[in-house]
């Protein structure tokens, strides 16, 4: 859906004729007709961010966090629509290399200078500037030219054209930062609804409303707390005990009770992300497609959906969440049948089944438990599985880094933008964690991120999602919700296809 | 005495060092990188490469170490991989929580261990000895996770006097500051209760068995001043060994502790710098509780002399 903007974009582009300009401004939907001004609300997260400097992090603490204190060029709406941010409007040449964004006149960072475009200008030079250390710095290496084309007006030129480009730079990592702030890690400073308070590890993250925000006399809030709890339980008893307002670790399991508890309320959406359970590929048996099909036979993912997640999950037969407008509904490829899973194994050489290892994150409880489940179901086929829980660290250094490993349970998140999501499969990937191996699927991928053509490009990512499930590199089990609990008092908390929270039109009610 | 404190301060760099060494060769075998864990799958080589750079983490291991050594010679801990500031800063914020967490936890404990070992020695035998023997038992059983968990359910939710987790800081007042930790350090402080109590009635049973005490009854002294001014002080002697000692479990158990009371100590930041690999802040936090310890027993050491000259240096 976060395509339909930048479909719009293209077709015009393709046409010649017509610019996909001036956008409407912020559309923001409020729950609320009347929303009450000021207050305080706690958010409970999990962990610390990652630091606040936009441009040195790659974790979803970070950016649910920064989203509210820097400002992006474009956003993502709760749809997967781009709306303006800190450009008001855009218009894109009709060969799709040049893109004019007209800035909000009179944005200003929290420090008081001015965020035009020669700051705007500087902030993307930061961000490609190697020594910034930039993690997604590739995403951003087709910009060829960054012009001042007014005090307001900045045009980005492309050396290549992109199908991505656009959404890129509603990422959380594209925000524009003041360059010459002494510490953004640790103070930041942007030109978002909120500025930055303080930040004490391992306790909160403080931020006050920003008074010269200057859109829609957003925000309501007067002051955000994010209060750190590691533990979803521990959040809970916060939020029955009145001390926090919103929990974002909701242990599916007591959802029900919170529903049920005057007060309190559920707050529920699909995640722009997938559970897998990963192969790899490279290693015996499961270097033969019958044994990974079978393994996709054998496993009941809506029994891993409502075992795991209590049902806050969407069953998925493809690396592709369906909140994407990319998704192709494969579900059907592989039923729960065991007898086929026997007679596959069987064809493979393995009629009394295997042993093996399955290793899971200890960092996440989704992910151990749909382990257990699925251990449970491999037994149909005689397939005796282990479970191996590891630390964080050194799952990602022997299982993903070093690919040491046969079975694993891992989720991915999702991006706008098809491409970084699939990009993993590609045979040469460092990413390519499943050692998957299919020179046609590398040479489709490398065709649908030049495609042009709107239509064309849908299709091979269709194609592409068909060929991982007929190769089964993996089996898909799930798109997972997020599932948080609030106070019934909390008003206009909207989710995105990207992990950010934005709490510019959150108010509470008393 | 000055040559005293002086063998302690040798001794307690020999600790340092040897403790240093241990954690450093342990995160050398270790899997896990800080770098890689900062940037989680999303890591590109290139963005791997450079964060490893900023970090310092390209340099060989033996120019970290003896660069590291060089620092806290000079009394500098160096920076935190993850929070990218001074590590003595980051401990010296959770130093308000820890301290009085772990002072709070120690009188509990001292008042707890006294209250019912008294009264199980002097009650020998009878039903209350045996209510004592049974609870300690249980105490020795329950985890501090576990309990510390109970404690909210009860206190904070079903009957809400204390608050379920969390700290406001000494800036909310000490009133605010102290009820976040009064649950904690009951939790924490409930194995200890229970191994000190046993010891304190065993020591003490064997004291009034003592001549002294048996002079002391037949003066005709009342129970309460044979009792805790003549038997106690000497049989204070061991569990006192014991309570130093337990600093160390005190200061383990505070990492599970502050953890399900959310409460930003300094275990808490311990367990953060170890999953996160983050080498200068878990060398920084053990180093710092290396010296606590050592700081504490001499301190007990000290307190024998007091309790009983006998065992101080001759004159």
């Amino acid at each position: 859906m976060s395509y339909r903007m930048t479909a719009a974009i293209l077709a015009a582009t393709l046409l010649a004729s017509l610019l996909a300009g001036c956008r409407p401004g912020p559309a923001l939907p409020h729950a609320d007709p009347s929303p009450v001004r000021g207050g305080t609300l706690v958010v409970a997260v999990p962990a610390d961010p990652a630091g606040l400097d936009p441009h040195k992090a790659v974790a979803a603490a970070t950016f649910q966090i920064t989203r509210n204190l820097y400002e992006t060029l474009v956003q993502v709406d709760p749809n997967g629509e781009l709306e303006s941010a800190l450009a008001l409007e855009w218009e894109v040449s009709p060969d799709g290399l040049a893109y004019t964004f007209y800035l909000r006149p009179g944005a200003r960072f929290h420090d008081g200078r001015a965020a035009d475009a020669a700051a705007v200008k500087a902030s993307f030079e930061r961000l490609l500037d190697p020594a910034t250390g930039h993690p997604r710095r590739k995403d951003y290496a087709v910009i060829g030219e960054l012009v001042i084309a007014g005090e307001h007006t900045l045009v980005i030129r492309l050396a290549e054209y992109s199908a991505a480009f656009l959404s890129n730079l509603a990422m959380g990592w594209a925000a524009v930062v003041p360059v010459d702030a002494a510490d953004l890690f640790n103070q930041p400073v942007g030109s978002g609804p909120f500025r930055f308070v303080e930040w004490r590890p391992q306790q909160h993250v403080k931020l006050a409303r920003f008074e010269e925000y200057g859109v829609d006399e957003l925000p309501y809030l007067d002051e955000v707390v994010f209060q750190i709890i590691p533990d979803g339980a521990v959040q809970l008893r916060h939020l029955q005990a009145g001390q926090v307002d919103v929990i974002t670790v909701l242990p599916p399991e007591t959802a029900d009770q919170v529903r049920s508890t005057p007060g309190l309320k559920v707050l529920s959406a699909p995640m722009n992300a997938v559970q897998l359970l990963a192969i790899n590929n490279a290693r015996p048996p499961f270097d033969d497609l019958r044994v990974r099909r079978a393994l996709s036979h054998l496993v009941d993912r809506q029994a891993v959906v409502d075992g795991a997640v209590w049902g806050y999950g969407t069953v998925i037969g493809s690396h592709m969440p369906p909140v994407s407008p990319y998704y192709e509904d494969l579900t059907g490829a592989y039923e729960h049948d065991p007898a086929r899973a026997r007679q596959l194994l069987g064809e493979a050489g393995y009629p009394d089944g295997f042993e093996v290892t399955i290793h899971l994150p200890d960092a996440y409880e989704l992910h151990r438990r749909a382990g257990e489940i699925i251990a449970d179901q491999l037994r149909a086929g005689g397939i005796r599985a282990r479970l191996e829980v590891v630390e964080w660290g050194r799952w990602l250094k022997e299982i993903y880094e070093q690919r040491q490993y046969h079975l694993t349970v891992i989720g991915h998140t999702g991006r706008l933008d098809p491409d970084p999501f699939l990009n993993r499969y590609v045979s040469k990937s460092r990413e390519n964690y499943m050692n998957y191996d299919n020179p046609v699927y590398d040479q489709l991928i490398a065709e649908a991120a030049a495609c042009t053509d709107l239509a064309r490009r849908h299709q091979l990512y269709s194609l592409l999602q068909k060929t991982l499930t007929g190769d089964a590199v993996a089996v898909w089990l799930q798109a997972p919700h997020h599932v948080m609990g609030a106070a019934e008092t909390v008003r206009g908390w909207r989710f995105f296809p990207i992990d950010v929270y934005d709490l510019s039109t959150v108010h509470k009610t008393r | 005495m000055t040559g005293r404190l002086a063998r302690r301060a040798a001794g307690l760099a020999g600790t340092l060092l040897v403790v240093g060494t241990i954690v450093f060769l342990v995160f050398q075998v270790l899997p896990g990188d800080p770098a890689q864990i900062v940037l989680g799958t999303e890591a590109t080589a290139e963005a791997l490469a450079q964060l490893r750079a900023e970090l310092g983490l390209d340099r060989p291991v033996a120019a970290r170490y003896l660069h590291w050594l060089g620092g806290v010679a000079r009394g500098d801990l160096g920076r935190s991989l993850s929070y990218r500031r001074p590590v003595v800063d980051l401990v010296r914020e959770r130093l308000p929580v820890t301290i009085p967490l772990a002072l709070l936890a120690m009188a509990v404990t001292t008042a707890g261990s006294i209250l019912l070992g008294v009264t199980a020695a002097v009650r020998r035998g009878q039903g209350v000895d045996l209510a004592v023997l049974t609870l300690t038992q249980l105490g020795l059983a329950v985890p501090a996770f576990w309990l510390g968990m109970i404690l909210i359910i009860v206190f904070s939710l079903l009957w809400p006097v204390l608050p379920a987790g969390g700290f406001p800081g000494w800036e909310a007042g000490a009133g605010r500051a102290l009820s976040h930790l009064v649950l904690p350090a009951i939790a924490l402080a409930a194995a200890r209760v229970a191994v000190m109590s046993r010891l304190v009635r065993g020591s003490l049973l064997d004291v009034l068995t003592r001549d002294y005490v048996r002079t002391a009854w037949a003066k005709g002294l009342p129970e309460r001043r044979v009792v805790y001014g003549h038997a106690l002080r000497n049989a204070f002697i061991p569990p006192l060994t014991m309570l130093g000692l337990q600093l160390g479990a005190l200061l383990a158990g505070s990492v599970v502790v502050e953890q399900v009371f959310s409460l930003p100590g300094v275990g808490r930041l311990l367990l953060h710098a170890i999953s996160s690999r983050d080498l200068p802040l878990v060398q920084g936090t053990v180093l710092l509780v290396a010296v606590a310890i050592v700081t504490v027993n001499s301190a007990v050491d000290l307190l024998y002399i007091k309790l009983d000259p006998r065992i101080g240096p001759r004159p």
